[in-house]
C-alpha cells in the first residue's frame, strides 16, 4: 500500500512499484509508491516481478509518469519523463536519545558487589550408600530417590541413573525438562559472596506421566540423548559433562497442569540440595575460581537486559531467587507475582537467580542452565563501555490485557531508570512473540533504542510488530527454521550476544541498521556475526 | 390513498408533529416541526387531506380527490419517463402518467407537462401552480428553513444551516453536478431543463453567504446540461466550471473540494474549512421554490433504474421522474414503470454504490435519490473475500450480498483509506484515489478467499482487477447486479 513520507525515505532505495494505476503526466510521490515490505509477499502471488534496471523510490519521487502505467508496475527510466529532478528525501526519524559516549558526564566506576565462582571439577560420579564429594569422585546416595518420592503425592517414581561422556550417549530419554548446575552458597547472598560450582556434571531432569504422556506442550526432546541434545550450548549439557538423570513419573494427566511439573522439579531439587550439601562443607581445593562484578559505570550509556520469561501458568512458570543457586525452594514464582517485571542484578542472574520450569518447546527455551550461563548478560556486563544497571525480568502472561499491563509496567521502569539503551529477549515462539512486540514498543515509544533477541526462523516468523522492532537478532540454529525439538539447539549463544552487544551499540550511536529481510536469512546472520567478529577483535 | 412522511428525511433531530390524528391538513402545511436549538427540518404535506395517524416515526395523511385509494391516477403524473443523462433531446419520452395530475390536487403537474419532455418549472405547471399553502419569512435563510430544504444529494444536511455562516474572503459555493453515482440521471435533466432555476437558486445561497463565487462541480462529459447552463442570461455571480472525470465518486463532497479548491479535507473537516459550501443542484432548485414561490419541500427527483416492464425501460432500463410528491409508497412508483419484470436481487434506495435496502412500502423523501430493482445475484462458487470501501456498500450490505450468491465468505478488509469516524460510519481519507490494495487482496487469499466481493470506487477497482488477473482472483463488484440491470457498463477496469 501506499507510504508515508518518512517510510518513503526509508525505503528510498529499494525498487519503486506503483501501487496503483496512474495516469500519464502523474507527479509521483509516496501515495503512489507500493510498500517495499510487502514485496516478498507480492513475489510469492505472482503478483509483482522487479526486473533489473528498475528505478529506487529515491530516483522516481517527483518524476513524471510518461504514459498510463498499470498497477504493481516496477517504474523503468523510459516510463518517466525526462528532466525534473527527484525530491529531497529530507532526513528519516529523529537521532536517538545520546550517543555511545555520553560526553560530559563523569566518569568513574563503581564496584557494587563480588561474587566468586570456585569450580570443583568431578571426573567420577556413582551412585552409592551415601552422598560424599571427594578427590572429584561424587557419589549419590541412591536412597536420595525414594526421599525425593516422598516430597509430593504427585510424584510417582524417582529413578536415578549417571551418563558418563565417553559410554554410550545412544540411550532412549524421556523429554527433558531441564538441565541444572550443583552450585551451593559459601558465603553471601545471592550474587555476592562465594559459591561452590561442580564442573563437568549436570542435573537433567526428566519426564513423563503415569500414562507415559511426555511432560511437554509444544515440542518433546524425547528419544535418544545423543540426538536430542544440541550439547555444549550455554543451557545444555556440554559433550564431556557427566549427566546425572533424575526422571520422574508423575501422576496421570498432571503433565499440563502446574502443580505436576513442579512436583517434578521439586522431587529432583531433594536429591540436587544433598549434593549441595556435601559440596558446601566440602574442604576440596578448587580447580579454578571465577570473579564477577555488578559494576555501575558512572558517565557510560545506561542500558538494560529485559529477559522475558514465560508466565502463561502449568509448565509456563520460573521460580525467581530460590534459596540455594538454581534451586527450587524459597524462590517466587513468576506466574505468583503477576509476571510483573522484577529487577535482578547481573551478579544475582549469574549466580543461579532464575530457576527454569519452561523447558517445553526445547530448541527454543531457557533451562536454568541457561540463565545460569547466559552469554548475554556476560557480554553486557563486562563491556567497558557500557553500564549495565540490571537484568528485568517480566513474565509472559496468557491473557492480552494482562500482557500490556505488564509491559506498562516495564515501560515504566525503563523510564525511571532513565535508560539509554536496552536489549529485549525472549525464549520460544508466536504467543510471545505478542509480549516480545509489547515489551519492545514499551521501551522504544520512550525513545529508548532497543533490540530485540528471539528465536524465528521460519516456523517461529513473528505474529506481530511494530516500528520499534527494527534492530532484530534472530538466534535461530535450524537448518531449515525450524524449532526442531533438539535440547537449547536454538538459544541465544555467545555470539548472538555478540550481535546483540554490537547491534545496540550501533543503535544507541545513530549509526542506521539496516531493515530486515522478509525472510529468515542465514545469510544475513552470518554477514553480521563476520562483522561482529571483526569488530570484537579489533577491540 | 394514504400518503407517509417520516419525521426523519434529514440529518439531525427528528421533527416534532404539529398535527393530530383527525387534523385536515393542505397541501404544503407544515405537519411537523424542527425542535428548537436542534440541527433538523420542518417537515410539509405534499397533499391535501386528512390525518390519519401520527406515530412515533411517521405522520399519515389521507389524501382528498377524485383519485381514490391506491389508483394508479391518484399520483398524477409521475413525470416524463425519459430524460437519461445523456439521451438525446430534451428528456423524457412521454409523461406515463401524464393527464392523472387531477387526481390528488394536481400533485403531477410537473409530469403532466412533463408529457412533452420539458418538464415544467418547479411543479409550477397544471392545477398545482396554486394548491399550496405558502412559506412565511422576512429573510432568504427564514425562508430557506422554514421550506424544509435539506440537501437532496442524500445526506439531508439542512441547507439553512449551512448558507448561515457567511464565507471569508475568497469563498465559494460550490454547485455539486457531479451525479456520479451511475445510472443516476435526474440531476442533469433537471439542469438540462431548468438551469436558471438551479442557477437563480445559487445566486440565493451566494448572497447569503456573501460570496459572488460559484463553482460548478460536472462532469465534462455532460457537455449539453454544461451549454444549457451557459445559456442563461443575467446569471448572478462569477460563474466557473469545474470539469470532473468520469468515475465513481467524484462527486463525493470532499472529493468536489478537492478538485474544486485544491484542498484534500480531513474526514472530520467541513468544506467550509476550504471557504466553501457545497449544495446539491436538486438543493439549489429547492432554495429557488423556497425563495421565489414561496414552496416548501414537498417534492423529489429521482431516477429509477432496473427491472422494469414498462416499455420505457426496455431501451434504457433507466428513467428520470422529476419532482414526485413525497410521501408516497415507492411502489406506486414501481406501479408507474410498469410493475418488476422478475423478482429482484435487491431494491435499492439511493445509487448502485451507496443504495440502501428498502421496501415497495417506504414512502418517497427529501433523501430519496433512485430506486434501483436489481436482477436477482449470481451464484458464486468460491469462498469470497469482501473489500469494503468507504464510499461504497458497507460490509453489513457485502455479507447481504455473499449470502445472495450463496457464497460462503472467507474474510472482510476494509481499504486503508476507509477511516472509522465517531458516529460508527466509514469515510474516505482522499475520495476516488486508491492506495494500493495488494496487501489487502493477499491477506483475503490467505485467508481462503478465492474470489472478491469488492465495494471500490473506479481507481481502486482498477488496482483490484490489476491484481486479480495475476492471480488469478475472480470479482464481483456490489454494483454488479444494478448495473447489470439498468444496462450500464461494469465497474471493472477503466
Amino acid at each position: 500500500m501506499s507510504m508515508s513520507k518518512e517510510k518513503a525515505a526509508a525505503h528510498a532505495n529499494e525498487p519503486a512499484v506503483l501501487c496503483c494505476q496512474r495516469p500519464k503526466g502523474t507527479v509521483i510521490s509516496e501515495a503512489d509508491l507500493e510498500d517495499p515490505t510487502i514485496f516478498v509477499d507480492l513475489e510469492d502471488s505472482g503478483l509483482l516481478t522487479i526486473p533489473e534496471g528498475s528505478l529506487t523510490v529515491g530516483e522516481v519521487l517527483g518524476r513524471k509518469l510518461a504514459a498510463d502505467t498499470d498497477a504493481l508496475t516496477a517504474v523503468q527510466a523510459a516510463m518517466l519523463e525526462s528532466g525534473a529532478p527527484a525530491a529531497d528525501l529530507g532526513t528519516a526519524a529523529a537521532g536517538p536519545k545520546s550517543g555511545i559516549a555520553s560526553a560530559g558526564a563523569k566518569r568513574e566506576d563503581v564496584v557494587i558487589r563480588s561474587l566468586t565462582h570456585k569450580y570443583y571439577a568431578v571426573d567420577d560420579v556413582s551412585i552409592g550408600d551415601s552422598t560424599s564429594f571427594a578427590s572429584g569422585r561424587l557419589t549419590i546416595d541412591g536412597s536420595l530417590a525414594k526421599k525425593a518420592l516422598a516430597s509430593s503425592l504427585l510424584v510417582k517414581k524417582v529413578e536415578m541413573d549417571v551418563i558418563r561422556p565417553d559410554g554410550d550417549r545412544h540411550i532412549a530419554i524421556n523429554t527433558i525438562m531441564d538441565v541444572m548446575p550443583v552450585a551451593v552458597k559459601r558465603t553471601g547472598r545471592m550474587g555476592e559472596g562465594e559459591t561452590a560450582v561442580l564442573d563437568r556434571v549436570v542435573f537433567c531432569l526428566t519426564g513423563v506421566d503415569e500414562n507415559g504422556v511426555q511432560i511437554h506442550e509444544f515440542g518433546s526432546c524425547d528419544g535418544y540423548l545423543d540426538e536430542r541434545v544440541a550439547f555444549g550450548r550455554p543451557g545444555a549439557p556440554d559433550s564431556g559433562d557427566i549427566i546425572v538423570r533424575v526422571n520422574v513419573v508423575i501422576a496421570a494427566n498432571t503433565g499440563m497442569e502446574r502443580r505436576g511439573p513442579l512436583a517434578a522439579h521439586t522431587a529432583c531439587d531433594v536429591i540436587v540440595d544433598a549434593v549441595r550439601s556435601v559440596l558446601k562443607a566440602s574442604g576440596e581445593a578448587p580447580s579454578y575460581t571465577r570473579g564477577y562484578r555488578d559494576v555501575r559505570r558512572h558517565g557510560l550509556p545506561r542500558v538494560a537486559i529485559v529477559k522475558e520469561i514465560m508466565g502463561q501458568g502449568a509448565m509456563h512458570d520460573n521460580i525467581l531467587l530460590p534459596n540455594e543457586p538454581a534451586g527450587v525452594m524459597g524462590g517466587q514464582k513468576n506466574v505468583d507475582l503477576g509476571n510483573v517485571p522484577v529487577m535482578l542484578s547481573a551478579n544475582e542472574v549469574r549466580d543461579g537467580g532464575i530457576h527454569a520450569l519452561t523447558c517445553i518447546g526445547p530448541a527454543t527455551k531457557e533451562t536454568t542452565r541457561h540463565y545460569f550461563r547466559e552469554p548475554l548478560v556476560h557480554a553486557l556486563a563486562e563491556d567497558d563501555e557500557l553500564d549495565l544497571v540490571g537484568v528485568v525480568f517480566i513474565g509472559s502472561p496468557q491473557v492480552n490485557d494482562e500482557k500490556m499491563y505488564v509491559s506498562e509496567r516495564l515501560g515504566a521502569w525503563i523510564e525511571a531508570l532513565d535508560l539509554d539503551g536496552a536489549i529485549v529477549t525472549t525464549e520460544g515462539f508466536g504467543n510471545n512473540h505478542i509480549d516480545f512486540a509489547g515489551n519492545i514498543a514499551a521501551i522504544g515509544s520512550r525513545g529508548v533504542p532497543v533490540v530485540g533477541v528471539t528465536y524465528a526462523g521460519y516456523q517461529g516468523q513473528l505474529v506481530v510488530g511494530n516500528e520499534y522492532m527494527d534492530a532484530m537478532v534472530e538466534i535461530n540454529k535450524d537448518a531449515k527454521g525450524f524449532e526442531n525439538e533438539v535440547l537449547s539447539c536454538s538459544s541465544i549463544c555467545p555470539e548472538d550476544a555478540e550481535r546483540a552487544r554490537l547491534m545496540l551499540k550501533a543503535k544507541m550511536a545513530g549509526i542506521p541498521v539496516a531493515p530486515a529481510e522478509r525472510r529468515w536469512s542465514q545469510g544475513v546472520i552470518d554477514a553480521n556475526q563476520k562483522l561482529a567478529a571483526g569488530l570484537t577483535a579489533g577491540r | 390513498m394514504k400518503y407517509c412522511f417520516p419525521l426523519m428525511q434529514h440529518a439531525g433531530a427528528p421533527a416534532l408533529p404539529s398535527v393530530k390524528a383527525g387534523d385536515r391538513v393542505r397541501r404544503g402545511q407544515r405537519l411537523a416541526a424542527k425542535p428548537d436549538g436542534k440541527l433538523g427540518a420542518h417537515v410539509h404535506s405534499s397533499v391535501d387531506g386528512e390525518v390519519t395517524r401520527v406515530g412515533e416515526a411517521f405522520i399519515e395523511v389521507e389524501a382528498d380527490g377524485v383519485g381514490g385509494a391506491g389508483g394508479a391516477d391518484s399520483v398524477g403524473g409521475v413525470g416524463g419517463v425519459g430524460g437519461v443523462e445523456g439521451a438525446g433531446g430534451t428528456g423524457g419520452v412521454g409523461g406515463v402518467g401524464g393527464a392523472g395530475g387531477v387526481g390528488v390536487g394536481g400533485v403531477g403537474g410537473a409530469g403532466g407537462t412533463g408529457g412533452v419532455g420539458v418538464g415544467g418549472v418547479g411543479g409550477a405547471g397544471g392545477a398545482d401552480s396554486a394548491g399550496y399553502v405558502p412559506v412565511e419569512g422576512s429573510s432568504v435563510l427564514e425562508l430557506i428553513e422554514n421550506a424544509g430544504v435539506v440537501g437532496a444529494g442524500g445526506a439531508g444536511f439542512p441547507t439553512a444551516v449551512k448558507l448561515a455562516r457567511p464565507l471569508g474572503k475568497g469563498g465559494a459555493l460550490i454547485i455539486n453536478a457531479a451525479e456520479c453515482e451511475p445510472a443516476l440521471g435526474h440531476n442533469i435533466h433537471l439542469l438540462e431543463t431548468e438551469p436558471a432555476r438551479v442557477l437563480c437558486g445559487a445566486a440565493h445561497a451566494m448572497r447569503t453567504l456573501g460570496t459572488e463565487r460559484c463553482i460548478i462541480a460536472i462532469k465534462a462529459k455532460h457537455a449539453r446540461a454544461i451549454a444549457a447552463l451557459k445559456d442563461v442570461p443575467d446569471a448572478y455571480g462569477d460563474i466557473s466550471f469545474c470539469l470532473l472525470e468520469d468515475r465513481y465518486p467524484s462527486g463525493e463532497e470532499r472529493a468536489v473540494v478537492r478538485e474544486a479548491r485544491g484542498v484534500l479535507l480531513r474526514p472530520d473537516q467541513l468544506p467550509f474549512d476550504a471557504g466553501c459550501v457545497v449544495l446539491n443542484a436538486e438543493t439549489a432548485a429547492r432554495v429557488a421554490d423556497a425563495v421565489e414561490l414561496r414552496k416548501p419541500v414537498m417534492a423529489k427527483d429521482l431516477t429509477l433504474a432496473g427491472q422494469y416492464r414498462s416499455a420505457a425501460f426496455l431501451d434504457r432500463r433507466s428513467a428520470v421522474f422529476r419532482d414526485v410528491p413525497l410521501g408516497i409508497p415507492l411502489s406506486l412508483l414501481i406501479e408507474r414503470a410498469g410493475g418488476l419484470s422478475a423478482d429482484a436481487g435487491e431494491l435499492l434506495a439511493g445509487g448502485p454504490f451507496t443504495g440502501k435496502e428498502t421496501h415497495p412500502g417506504d414512502p418517497v423523501t427529501k433523501i430519496t435519490g433512485g430506486l434501483i430493482a436489481t436482477m436477482p445475484f449470481l451464484r458464486a462458487k468460491e469462498k469470497l473475500g469482501l473489500l469494503v470501501c468507504a464510499c461504497g456498500a458497507d460490509e453489513a450490505r457485502l455479507r447481504r450480498i455473499a449470502a445472495a450468491m450463496q457464497a460462503e465468505v472467507a474474510g472482510a478488509e476494509h481499504c486503508k483509506q476507509s477511516m472509522l469516524m465517531p458516529n460508527g460510519a466509514r469515510k474516505c481519507e482522499n475520495p476516488g484515489n486508491c492506495p494500493g490494495q495488494a496487501e489487502k487482496v493477499i491477506s483475503l487469499y490467505r485467508q481462503g478467499a478465492r474470489a472478491l466481493l469488492i465495494s471500490n470506487c473506479t481507481d481502486c477497482t482498477n488496482t483490484v482487477m490489476t491484481l486479480a488477473d495475476r492471480m488469478p482472483l475472480q470479482v464481483y463488484h456490489s454494483t454488479d447486479g444494478a448495473l447489470r440491470t439498468a444496462g450500464a457498463g461494469l465497474i471493472r477496469r477503466k
